[in-house]
C-alpha cells in the first residue's frame, strides 16, 4: 500500500488522512463543490473534485470515486463512516478495480447489513437476540398475535419489519390494546416504508445502549477492545458516549465481549467493527446490529486501550497480522466523547447552517478534539451535522467528566447554532454524574430544553467593553465584525481582517 | 460611551455606559442596571464575541448570550427560539435551510390543520411542513428538488371561512 484515497469528508476524513500519513502513506482526498475549501480537501496530498454538493452526485457516486482513485494512482480506499462505508457493492467494486478496501469483506458487510440475516447469524452463534414473532401475512398475524404476545410477555413492541430510526414503533401494555395497535402500526408502516409487514418483539424498557469494539486480521486473529456505552441519544442518534460503561462489571463484560467475538468469528470478520447490544435493567443483553466500519465514537476506545484503530485498519488491510493479543489489552482510565453538532436543541434538534466566524479549540492533558473545522468555513445543509468530536480522558470517570466540562466550556464556535451548551448541561447534570443513563435520558431529563434567557449584567458589561475596544481598534468595516480572542485554528491563507483584544493598536 | 442592547424576550433596551478610568492601565468603568464594574481590558480574554449586522453573540464561562444593538433599529425577535409560536411545522416557512424532497399539496387543495404539505430535508433529517390551520392551498412557492433558505416562504395558504 502506497497511496490511500479517503472516500469521505469532515472530521473523519481528516482523522484518517493523519493516520495514513503517520504510517508513511500518501493521501488523496475527494470533495464536492461545497467542500472545495474544507480542511480535508486542503490537508491531503492531492484532492479530486467529485461533483455537485448533493451526496448522490459526490460522496455516494461509486464510479466517480473509482475514477478519482485511478486518476491519482491510489492503491487503497478508506470509506470512513456513513456514505459508502457499509455498501457491499462499493467494497466489491474497489476490489474489482484492484484497490484494497480498508474494511471487512463484502460478504460480512452484506450479511450484517440485513436485519433478518444478521439476527439469524447471531442466533446461530449463540448471541442473545430479542425474542420476537413474525407472521407470513397480515391475516395470520391478526389471528396469532394475541397468543404470541402472551408468550413474549407484555409489554410488547409492535414495529414495522422494514422500519428503522424508531419510526412506526408502538408499545402495547395490555392485550386489549393489541388489535388497535396492529391496525395503526400497519397503516403507519405502509405510509413510512411502503410495506405494512409488522413484527412483535419483547419490549425492553429503558435499556442502555452498550456496544463492543472488535478487530480482526486476515489470518483469523480477532480481539475485542472492550465496550462503549452510547445511551445518550437524540432522535436515535448518539450524542454522548463513554467507556467503560458504568453499568458493566467484569462478569458482564466477559459475557458481552465473548458474544461479540462469537458473532465476528461467525462472519470471518476482518478490520474494525462494532457489535451493538441493548442492555436491559435486569442485566440481560440482546444483539441489536453489527456496524461493519469504523464508528464515530471509536476515539474513546483508542484513549482507553491505547490502540490506534485507524492504524490497525490500515495495517490489516495491508496484510499484516495483529501485533498484539487479547491478553495484552487493558482498559486504562475512562474516556467520554461529546458530539458537537450544527443543530438547535431548543427546536427539536433541527439542523442549523451558517459560517464559522469565531473558532477556538482548547487543548490540554487528557483532551482530544477530532475536528474538520476551519475558521470562515461554511456549514452547508447537505451533510451530517457533525462539526467536531470532543474527547476527554481521565484516570477515573469523574476526572474525565470534569475535563469534558472544561472542554465544552472553553470550546468557542460562533456564527451558527450548535448543541454545545446542551451538551454542557448534560455533562453537568446529576443524572449523568451518577452514571444513571439509558436511551430515554434526553426525554426524561431534557425535554423542552431551552438555553438560559436572562443576560447577567456582567455579560452586558463585557459586551459593551468589547464594543468600545473594537471601535478603538478601528476594525469596523470587516464583514466579520468582531474577531476571536485568543488562538484560533485558522487557515492563514483564508484569514479575513480581524480584531484582537490585547493586540498592539 | 453609551451603548444600548436589546435582549430577546425583553421589552426595554438596556443601556450600558463605558468610561476609561483615571489610570488607563486600570481599564474601564462600566455601568449597567445600577451596577458598576471596573474592568481591565484583559477581562475580555474570558469572553468570545461575534458581531454581525447588529446581532452580538457573547460567550462567557461556557454560556452563550445573544444581544442586539438597539440603535441599529434591528429588533430582537419577539419570540425566543424554540417557542411554541415559532416551532417547526406550525407555519409554512422553511424551519431550516434544506432541500424540498416531496411536495404533497397541490394548488387548490383543501387542507386540515396538521396535514403535511411538503417534506424538507437537511443533513439527513426530514422535516414535515404542515398546515397551521384548516385552509386552502393558494399557491406553491417551491418545487421538488428546490434548495430553500431558513425562513423562506414555501406555500401561500388562504383561510377557509366557508366551512364549519
Amino acid at each position: 500500500m502506497q497511496k490511500l484515497l479517503i472516500a469521505n469528508r469532515g472530521e473523519i476524513a481528516v482523522r484518517i488522512l493523519r493516520a495514513a500519513r503517520e504510517l508513511g502513506l500518501r493521501t488523496a482526498a475527494v470533495y464536492s463543490t461545497a467542500d472545495r475549501e474544507a480542511p480535508h480537501t486542503q490537508l491531503a496530498d492531492e484532492a479530486f473534485h467529485l461533483g455537485p454538493p448533493e451526496p448522490a452526485q459526490s460522496y455516494l457516486d461509486i464510479s466517480r470515486i473509482l475514477e478519482a482513485a485511478r486518476a491519482c494512482g491510489a492503491d487503497a480506499v478508506h470509506p470512513g463512516y456513513g456514505f459508502l462505508s457499509e455498501n457491499a457493492a462499493f467494497a466489491e467494486a474497489c476490489e474489482q478495480a484492484g484497490l484494497t478496501f480498508v474494511g471487512p469483506g463484502a460478504a460480512a458487510i452484506r450479511d450484517m447489513g440485513s436485519k433478518i440475516v444478521s439476527k439469524r447469524i447471531a442466533e446461530r452463534a449463540g448471541v442473545p437476540v430479542i425474542p420476537s414473532f413474525q407472521a407470513p401475512d397480515a391475516a395470520s398475524l391478526a389471528r396469532e398475535a394475541p397468543r404470541a404476545a402472551e408468550r413474549l410477555g407484555y409489554p410488547v413492541l409492535v414495529k414495522a419489519a422494514a422500519g428503522g430510526g424508531g419510526k412506526g414503533m408502538r408499545v402495547v401494555e395490555h392485550a386489549s390494546e393489541l388489535p388497535a395497535a396492529l391496525e395503526a402500526g400497519a397503516r403507519e408502516a405502509q405510509q413510512a416504508f411502503g410495506n405494512a409487514t409488522l413484527l412483535l418483539e419483547t419490549y425492553i424498557d429503558r435499556p442502555r445502549h452498550v456496544e463492543v469494539q472488535v478487530l480482526g486480521d486476515r489470518f483469523g486473529n480477532r480481539v475485542h477492545l472492550f465496550e462503549r456505552e452510547c445511551s445518550i441519544q437524540r432522535r436515535h442518534q448518539k450524542i454522548v458516549e463513554e467507556t467503560p460503561s458504568p453499568a458493566v462489571d467484569a462478569d458482564l463484560r466477559q459475557r458481552m465481549t465473548d458474544a461479540a467475538l462469537r458473532l465476528a468469528d461467525a462472519v470471518d470478520y476482518t478490520s474494525a467493527g462494532t457489535v451493538e447490544f441493548l442492555l436491559a435493567p435486569d442485566g440481560m443483553f440482546y444483539f441489536l446490529e453489527m456496524n461493519t466500519r469504523l464508528q464515530v465514537e471509536h476515539a474513546i476506545t483508542e484513549q482507553v486501550s491505547g490502540v490506534d484503530l485507524v492504524h490497525q485498519q490500515l495495517r490489516v488491510a495491508g496484510g499484516e497480522p495483529l501485533s498484539f493479543t487479547q491478553a495484552q489489552l487493558t482498559q486504562r482510565g475512562h474516556a467520554i466523547e461529546c458530539r458537537l453538532y450544527a443543530e438547535n436543541p431548543a427546536t427539536g434538534f433541527l439542523p442549523a447552517t451558517g459560517r464559522v466566524r469565531v473558532l477556538r479549540e482548547p487543548h490540554g492533558p487528557g483532551c482530544r478534539i477530532d475536528s474538520g473545522l476551519a475558521l470562515h468555513q461554511e456549514i452547508t445543509p447537505y451533510y451530517d451535522p457533525i462539526l467536531a468530536k470532543l474527547i476527554a480522558h481521565g484516570a477515573t470517570r469523574e476526572e474525565a467528566r470534569l475535563r469534558m466540562r472544561a472542554l465544552l466550556r472553553d470550546y468557542v464556535i460562533l456564527g451558527l447554532t450548535t448543541n454545545r451548551e446542551f451538551l454542557l448541561d448534560v455533562i453537568e447534570s446529576e443524572a449523568f454524574a451518577a452514571g444513571d443513563t439509558n436511551t430515554a435520558f434526553i426525554e426524561r431529563h431534557f425535554a423542552g430544553w431551552q438555553p438560559a434567557a436572562a443576560v447577567p449584567s456582567e455579560v452586558l458589561a463585557l459586551a459593551a467593553l468589547g464594543d468600545l475596544l473594537r471601535r478603538d481598534s478601528g476594525a469596523t468595516t470587516s464583514a466579520d465584525g468582531f474577531a476571536d480572542i485568543g488562538q484560533s485554528v485558522s487557515n492563514p491563507w483564508a484569514r479575513h481582517d480581524g480584531w484582537r483584544v490585547g493586540a498592539a493598536r | 460611551m453609551r451603548y444600548a442592547y436589546q435582549i430577546p424576550g425583553e421589552d426595554d433596551a438596556v443601556e450600558v455606559d463605558v468610561v476609561p478610568l483615571d489610570d488607563p492601565e486600570a481599564g474601564y468603568r462600566v455601568t449597567v442596571r445600577d451596577r458598576v464594574f471596573d474592568l481591565p481590558a484583559a477581562t475580555l480574554r474570558r469572553a468570545a464575541f461575534l458581531r454581525q449586522a447588529g446581532e452580538i453573540t457573547v460567550q462567557v464561562d461556557g454560556r452563550e448570550y445573544r444581544l442586539y444593538d438597539a440603535r441599529q433599529r434591528r429588533r430582537a425577535p419577539t419570540s425566543v427560539p424554540g417557542d411554541p409560536g415559532s416551532s417547526p411545522g406550525q407555519v409554512p416557512h422553511a424551519p431550516m435551510a434544506g432541500r424540498i424532497i416531496r411536495v404533497l399539496a397541490k394548488t387548490g387543495d383543501s387542507v386540515r390543520a396538521g396535514d403535511t404539505l411538503l417534506i424538507l430535508e437537511a443533513m439527513k433529517m426530514e422535516q414535515q411542513i404542515t398546515a397551521p390551520h384548516d385552509s386552502t392551498v393558494a399557491k406553491l412557492l417551491c418545487e421538488e428538488g428546490d434548495q430553500v433558505a431558513a425562513g423562506q416562504e414555501l406555500v401561500v395558504l388562504r383561510e377557509r371561512k366557508d366551512e364549519n
